[in-house]
């Protein structure tokens, strides 16, 4: 719960920056503006893919940099160029917002542009007016009474008693009615455009966020008021029968709603009203905390923690879509990182929508991501919903195992499992050329079809010792081990990859049964909290714990996808020494989870802490040992 | 019903401004749906080549679909497929900035002007966007082979007098 409200007044510290950043601002405001986003800057720490440097043995990491941000932080640092970039040409945010867009965030390419060319011809060719005016307290919009007026788009004109709403940009006089031009901008925004230019024909004037926003915050306006007065309505009607003349007024007044409900973005339309989504926001405190026997039993089950997280990005997807202006903000922050797709990515969770920025690496050899995973270092990164992946493959993060050997491997495990699993089970190898044969029926006198060898399937000899006893091998074989030699020599790589994979496969069903185990744990813990007087942040050591666990099983098990591309020279005893402690204490502590009662675990916090402690440093030290011996050449990778 | 529907508002508007006012030798009208009603959304179309140019007594059919969208975006004219001119694709959609979404469609573009846009393009090609190899490559290299397959394809829809 404390993460639902944690966010609440960053989300006001946002709303202050977005509604300043558009106002015009003063020099003095400018300034403070800029102090309160260094303070903001201060709190998001860049993070990195490895605690250290180098590690204990003296082998460089070259670890990334990076930074866990949403789209709203993207906004917010785009906002921040745009104001630099007015500082140096002094035109207005509005004209610099435009500039960048069209020059997809390149100021140096823009600022030489600007100098070279004459200005009027490049503020022509970028949709800017010469002589713009600011947007400032002038109403771009206006109700037209004149009856020759005609909008060009839908050719309505005003009436006598019924004047048209209608919106024009600041620097052109091209007036529609407030209708079209909002269809045209949710158009445009449906489709990502960023410079919408003004919908007459011949004007090449792009509409500028602060046009955007009066036009977005008058829809949004009248929206609400023709909501209160529905609900006014509504409340009346319940009361008293309506005469003919209040139906007559309140069918107007549904067809005007109608019409406003598209100013909206959203596409739920009417069923989500702005009273509804009020009473969600508060409800979903109880909803979590307390006495509501009725749930969902399943839901119940469901993570905790991805509940809230799932709340929250619905929340944030609903803000996003909540105006003209929000939306064409998502569009301009997204397309933003799409363009600059090196340096951020998105979480490839499900139903995470948090981007990873990358900010370089902490090394004087490596500079970009291919220098860094060709050293077999992998760029393992934490969004802020602490989804744990790899930067450079996107999957689900497989360190100790380099992105390479982890894609092969696998491929291998989908190629031939299967298949293997098959073969052992099914086949035996001829005895002469080792081909694997499958017996399907008839009798024990086999002929290989690749060799013409004769053979018994049951003693897997000659069959020319066999004297024609077709059904039944009744010759005691004492030495079967030296007639197998050759097919044991085919098997043993088989053998090799199935060991493996059978450690690796072991240790992802664990994987999902722990996590599993500790769902319905979860769901037992909350139930505590309702009862007694623990607090969220006393269970914490749980939760953290849980995590360790699960991190540590990944971990082992790509260590052992590592264990079958090593190269059988190598000396392994070392990095087998880890895993096998590593695998010891993963295993202890997996135990003392499925031991401990929910009421008990309160008293067993410091068992936790403790097991929980040394399963990390373990782990730190598997991580190590694998990047050093690796790095050091002391195991190769080289089997195919 | 919730929403005014502004596509076909829009329509009947072109409709009755196309009546009221369209320039010379052009036609334009919704087709007849099956059941012979009034299909407004999708229309036929006529353009007469330009006097005094190889296009000249002939007018070139089009269809034009007005999506869902529409006017907030272009609607689709084309050509029967085939059509011989270099920025036409062989399926018959015109290559024509005032018809592209992303170019320089505006809402308040007429229909009388996107007629006049086109009639304009087909003397005046735009060898920089081509749309179609054999007409773009005669109009490159060999001009005394486009005037001949222009002139063909002119007698092919030729005004009956």
């Amino acid at each position: 719960m404390s993460d639902v409200e944690g966010d609440d007044p960053e989300e006001e510290e946002y709303d202050e920056s977005f509604e300043d950043s558009y106002a015009e601002d003063s020099e003095f405001e400018y300034e403070d503006e800029e102090y309160l986003d260094e303070d903001n800057m201060e709190k998001v720490e860049v993070e990195y893919t490895y605690p250290t440097s180098e590690t204990k043995m003296g082998t460089l990491t070259h670890r990334m940099k990076y930074e866990p941000v949403d789209v709203e932080d993207v906004q917010r640092s785009l906002e921040e160029k745009v104001k630099q970039l007015d500082t140096i040409l002094q035109i207005g945010t509005d004209e610099c917002r435009i500039l960048l867009m069209r020059y997809n965030w390149n100021d140096d390419k823009l600022l030489e542009d600007f100098t070279n060319e004459s200005l009027d011809k490049f503020f022509e060719g970028s949709g800017l007016s010469k002589n713009s005016k600011p947007v400032g307290g002038w109403d771009l919009i206006e109700q037209k009474t004149d009856e020759s007026f005609e909008c060009h788009i839908c050719f309505s004109s005003p009436s006598k008693d019924q004047p048209l709403a209608v919106f024009r940009l600041g620097n052109c006089d091209h007036p529609f009615c407030i209708r079209c031009y909002v269809k045209y901008i949710q158009e445009a925004n449906a489709n990502s455009r960023l410079l919408i230019p003004c919908p007459e024909a011949d004007c090449g004037l792009i509409i500028r966020l602060s046009e955007l926003q009066q036009l977005s915050d008058y829809g949004w306006k009248e929206r609400e008021r023709a909501r209160e007065e529905k609900r006014k309505e509504t409340e009346k009607q319940s009361r008293v029968p309506l005469t003919e003349e209040e139906i007559r007024q309140k069918y107007q007044r549904d067809q005007i709603e109608a019409e406003l409900s598209e100013f909206s973005d959203l596409e739920i339309g009417e069923g989500e009203t702005g009273e509804n989504e009020e009473e969600k926001k508060v409800k979903v405190e109880p909803k979590n905390k307390a006495d509501d026997t009725d749930e969902d039993p399943e839901a119940k089950l469901f993570n905790f923690q991805e509940r809230i997280l799932v709340q929250e990005r619905e929340e944030r997807e609903r803000r996003r879509n909540q105006t003209l202006l929000s939306k064409y903000w998502f569009n301009v922050a997204s397309k933003y990182c799409s363009k600059h797709c090196k340096s951020f990515k998105n979480c490839p969770f499900p139903d995470c929508d948090s981007l990873i920025m990358q900010q370089g690496f902490d090394s004087n050899v490596v500079a970009t991501l291919e220098e860094f995973t060709k050293r077999q270092l992998i760029p393992t990164v934490q969004c802020s919903h602490k989804h744990e992946f790899c930067y450079s493959c996107l999957k689900g993060d497989h360190s100790p195992c380099p992105c390479s050997i982890a894609e092969k491997w696998e491929k291998k495990c989908k190629d031939d499992t299967e298949t293997a699993h098959w073969i052992t089970a099914n086949t035996k190898d001829c005895p002469e050329c080792s081909m694997p044969i499958e017996k399907n029926g008839g009798c024990n006198h086999m002929q290989c079809r690749n060799c013409n060898y004769e053979f018994c399937w049951v003693c897997l000899k000659d069959w020319a010792c066999h004297n024609n006893s077709y059904f039944n091998c009744t010759k005691y074989v004492e030495d079967i081990g030296e007639a197998k030699t050759a097919q044991e020599k085919s098997r043993k790589s088989l053998e090799r990859y199935l060991f493996y994979f059978r450690l690796f496969d072991n240790q992802r069903s664990s994987l999902s049964k722990d996590r599993e185990l500790l769902e319905q744990f979860e769901g037992k813990i909350q139930e505590m909290q309702k009862k007694s007087s623990v607090s969220w942040i006393e269970t914490l050591f749980y939760r953290e714990s849980v995590d360790v666990l699960l991190q540590a099983r990944r971990e082992l098990m790509w260590s052992y996808a590592i264990m079958y591309y090593i190269d059988p020279k190598c000396p392994k005893q070392l990095v087998e020494g880890v895993q096998c402690t590593l695998s010891h204490q993963v295993e202890k502590l997996s135990r003392l989870f499925a031991d401990t009662e929910v009421n008990a675990v309160l008293q067993q916090k410091a068992k936790f802490l403790n097991y929980s402690n040394t399963v990390k440093k373990s782990r730190d030290l598997l991580r190590e040992t694998y990047l050093d011996c690796i790095a050091n050449g002391v195991v190769k990778l080289t089997r195919k | 019903m919730a929403n005014r529907d502004l596509r076909t508002e829009r329509i009947q508007q072109e409709r009755k401004q196309w009546r009221k006012d369209h320039p010379f030798g052009f036609y334009a009208r919704p087709t007849k749906a099956s059941d012979g009603s009034l299909d407004l959304h999708n229309w036929k179309a006529g353009i007469p080549g330009k006097p005094q140019t190889k296009w000249e007594n002939a007018t070139y059919p089009v269809t034009i679909a007005f999506p869902e969208e529409y006017p907030a975006k272009p609607p689709k004219i084309r050509f029967p497929p085939g059509f011989y001119h270099p920025n036409v694709y062989p399926s018959g959609t015109i290559c024509l900035s005032i018809l592209n979404e992303d170019q320089d469609w505006r809402p308040a573009i007429s229909l009388k002007q996107l007629m006049l846009g086109i009639q304009e393009l087909l003397d005046t090609p735009n060898p920089g966007s081509p749309a179609q190899e054999p007409a773009w490559r005669a109009f490159e290299k060999d001009k005394v082979e486009y005037e001949k397959k222009v002139r063909q394809q002119a007698k092919q829809y030729a005004d009956k007098h």
